[in-house]
């Protein structure tokens, strides 16, 4: 079975100088700096099928980004197997180029000083989109983006969430068949952000583009991805269901009380592990087994006028999978 | 890829770099600005210079007069280059955009330097006929023969001075102060051995006998000889055919080391 980006044993370092504070150590680099290696991303493999929007995701420097390069071409693996549509990345064949499409959430290729359209228009002919293939999509992300009277303004008068949409336009006026979304969604507000994330789904499902999407937002991940990528330290600790991951740690339930008086924790304390939010306030983490009965418990016990039930939040969830890695780490050094 | 593809691509990137231009048309004219004083400059430098003599070496007046007043259009069409920007995007990562793109980076660097020099040219010819009625300069009128010698060497010095600046360029791959090169390779040494401030045969023999086996005199020194025919016919020849090869030298230089930076690329920022 052919896969459409599939990754072997992928391991991309980088040697990087470092000093020590001070005015001799800053001489000493001058002359002869001291180096070290960064495995940034560190004998990693994994495939994926056309079509499949997946979450890659990691705390900062985990390697999402460094791997993100390897799979666009942009930095040259350091050793290991790297196929995308059938193409070596690095190798920036014509054919691979014009098939994959990169959002940088945090770098313009929009021209700063001219309106986007102008942009479109360049891509247009470094693309060789036809005329009505350049009509039919720019319909597509006017509707579903709602740009089509900010695209006319100069980039650098653009809000942040008006220039992303245009970024998306940019990067996939061309119809990639891969994609790569480093963190699209930063610094954007709750409406942009929606807006994007509806984009994005409505995109993969009408093009059946294959996805790769970053982002330290998990309801990002959430809503869009099925498929999860964990990496940290330049190494895969999970690749599986979303469903899967929260099954395997979604062992408790969250349950948030308010009541109508002020209640004492030491009253609370007796049911389970509390949580004080304030004095009206409080939740419990419990097992699974026990949530109902606790719950049912301190229903009839005390004057409650809200119940929220819930499960542990995926960020959680990924929080602890980080510092169990982390945890992991250090004890082995 | 057709011819017409390519034409609408080179069409579009002109458009949306004279919007650009039109956004900072204001430094562009300092720019220019700064040349044309610096030229002024020179210019009353050597006349006087040459006020109290026939002839200055091999130079006579209207030779020596219209070496830097035709050297002013040499410098615009040879040395005006967007491949400085080159370094800044290597280090920033913002050459990352370009690499994703089903276009040749070093295509796509020479057709802004197309593009950067057109507008040069087109500002200089209204500066140039300022020169030519407020200076009043004696200028020589070159033969057809050794117009086309000064127009073949031209193009070889535009070509030659693109890699020369791209490979300066590059070393932002390696280092992270390559502006420190780019000042000394890029500004310094080029305007003094390419003899912008002097002709180069007004310094000592051996000078000129060793910086002949490096690019500079080509990019601007020797056109403008060819242009006066201070060259015997044979040794233009032999100009020309140094100057292909240079020109072959730095293409091939170029590629070698836009390889190898790629391949040391690290596309910093996220």
């Amino acid at each position: 079975m052919s896969y459409t980006v599939s990754v072997s044993h992928l391991q991309k370092h980088f040697t990087v100088n470092t000093k020590s504070p001070g005015l001799a150590a800053s001489l000493k680099a001058i002359i002869n700096p001291d180096k070290k290696i960064v495995k940034a991303v560190d004998d990693i493999s994994f495939s994926l099928n056309q079509g499949e929007l997946v979450g890659f995701i990691g705390p900062n420097g985990a390697g999402k980004t460094t791997t993100l390069k390897c799979l666009s071409g942009l930095l040259y693996p350091s050793s290991g197997e790297v196929k995308v549509l059938g193409h070596t990345p690095f190798s920036r064949e014509y054919q691979f180029l014009r098939q994959i499409g990169f959002v940088m959430g945090q770098k313009n290729q929009l021209w700063w000083d001219i309106p986007p359209q102008e942009t479109f228009l360049l891509h247009k002919a470094i693309y060789e989109i036809s005329d009505a293939d350049y009509k039919k999509c720019l319909d597509f992300f006017f509707e579903t983006l709602d740009i089509s009277d900010v695209v006319s303004t100069p980039t650098k008068k653009l809000s942040l969430g008006q220039r992303m949409k245009c970024e998306f336009v940019a990067a996939l006026l061309h119809s990639p068949k891969v994609i790569f979304l480093d963190e699209p969604t930063i610094g954007l507000d709750v409406v942009a952000t929606q807006k994007i994330r509806k984009f994005i789904k409505e995109y993969n499902q009408q093009f059946k583009s294959t996805i790769i999407l970053t982002s330290h937002n998990m309801a990002d991940v959430e809503q869009l991805c099925q498929r999860l990528i964990i990496i940290d330290n330049g190494q895969i600790y999970y690749d599986g269901a979303l469903d899967n991951l929260a099954g395997q740690y979604r062992q408790t339930k969250q349950l948030k009380f308010t009541f109508d008086q002020a209640v004492k924790i030491s009253d609370l304390k007796k049911y389970a592990d509390v949580h004080k939010i304030d004095s009206y306030k409080y939740s419990f983490s419990l097992p699974k087994s026990q949530a109902l009965q606790v719950a049912a418990k301190i229903l009839s016990d005390f004057p409650v006028v809200d119940l929220n039930i819930s499960d542990t939040p995926i960020e959680e969830i990924i929080s602890q999978i980080y510092i169990s890695n982390n945890d992991h780490r250090l004890g082995n050094k | 890829m057709t011819i017409a593809s390519e034409i609408n691509k080179f069409t579009t990137l002109t458009k949306n770099t004279l919007d650009t231009f039109v956004a900072y048309r204001a430094s562009f004219l300092v720019w220019r600005l700064q040349l044309f004083v610096t030229f002024s400059v020179f210019y009353y430098l050597w006349v006087a210079i040459a006020s109290s003599r026939s002839q200055v070496g091999s130079y006579s007046i209207p030779n020596l007069i219209s070496y830097f007043v035709v050297g002013y259009l040499v410098r615009a069409i040879v040395f005006s280059t967007r491949t400085s920007d080159l370094g800044g995007d290597i280090q920033s990562g913002s050459l990352a955009q370009l690499l994703l793109k089903p276009i040749g980076t070093l295509r796509y660097y020479f057709s802004r330097d197309i593009i950067d020099k057109l507008f040069n040219i087109f500002f200089m010819t209204f500066e140039m006929l300022f020169i030519y009625f407020v200076f009043q300069p004696q200028l020589v009128v070159p033969s057809f023969q050794n117009l086309i010698l000064f127009l073949i060497s031209l193009v070889f010095a535009t070509i030659s001075f693109f890699f020369y600046s791209l490979i300066i360029s590059f070393m932002s791959f390696w280092s992270e102060s390559a502006w420190a090169s780019r000042f000394l390779f890029g500004v310094v040494i080029v305007t003094l051995f390419s003899g912008q401030f002097i002709p180069l045969d007004l310094l000592p023999s051996w000078f000129i006998k060793t910086i002949d086996f490096t690019p500079f005199p080509y990019f601007y020194y020797y056109p403008l000889r060819l242009f006066l025919g201070m060259e015997l016919p044979l040794h233009s020849f032999q100009i020309l055919i140094q100057s292909a090869i240079i020109s072959l030298i730095l293409y091939l230089l170029a590629k070698y080391t836009w390889r190898l930076g790629l391949k040391k690329y690290q596309s910093y920022g996220n």
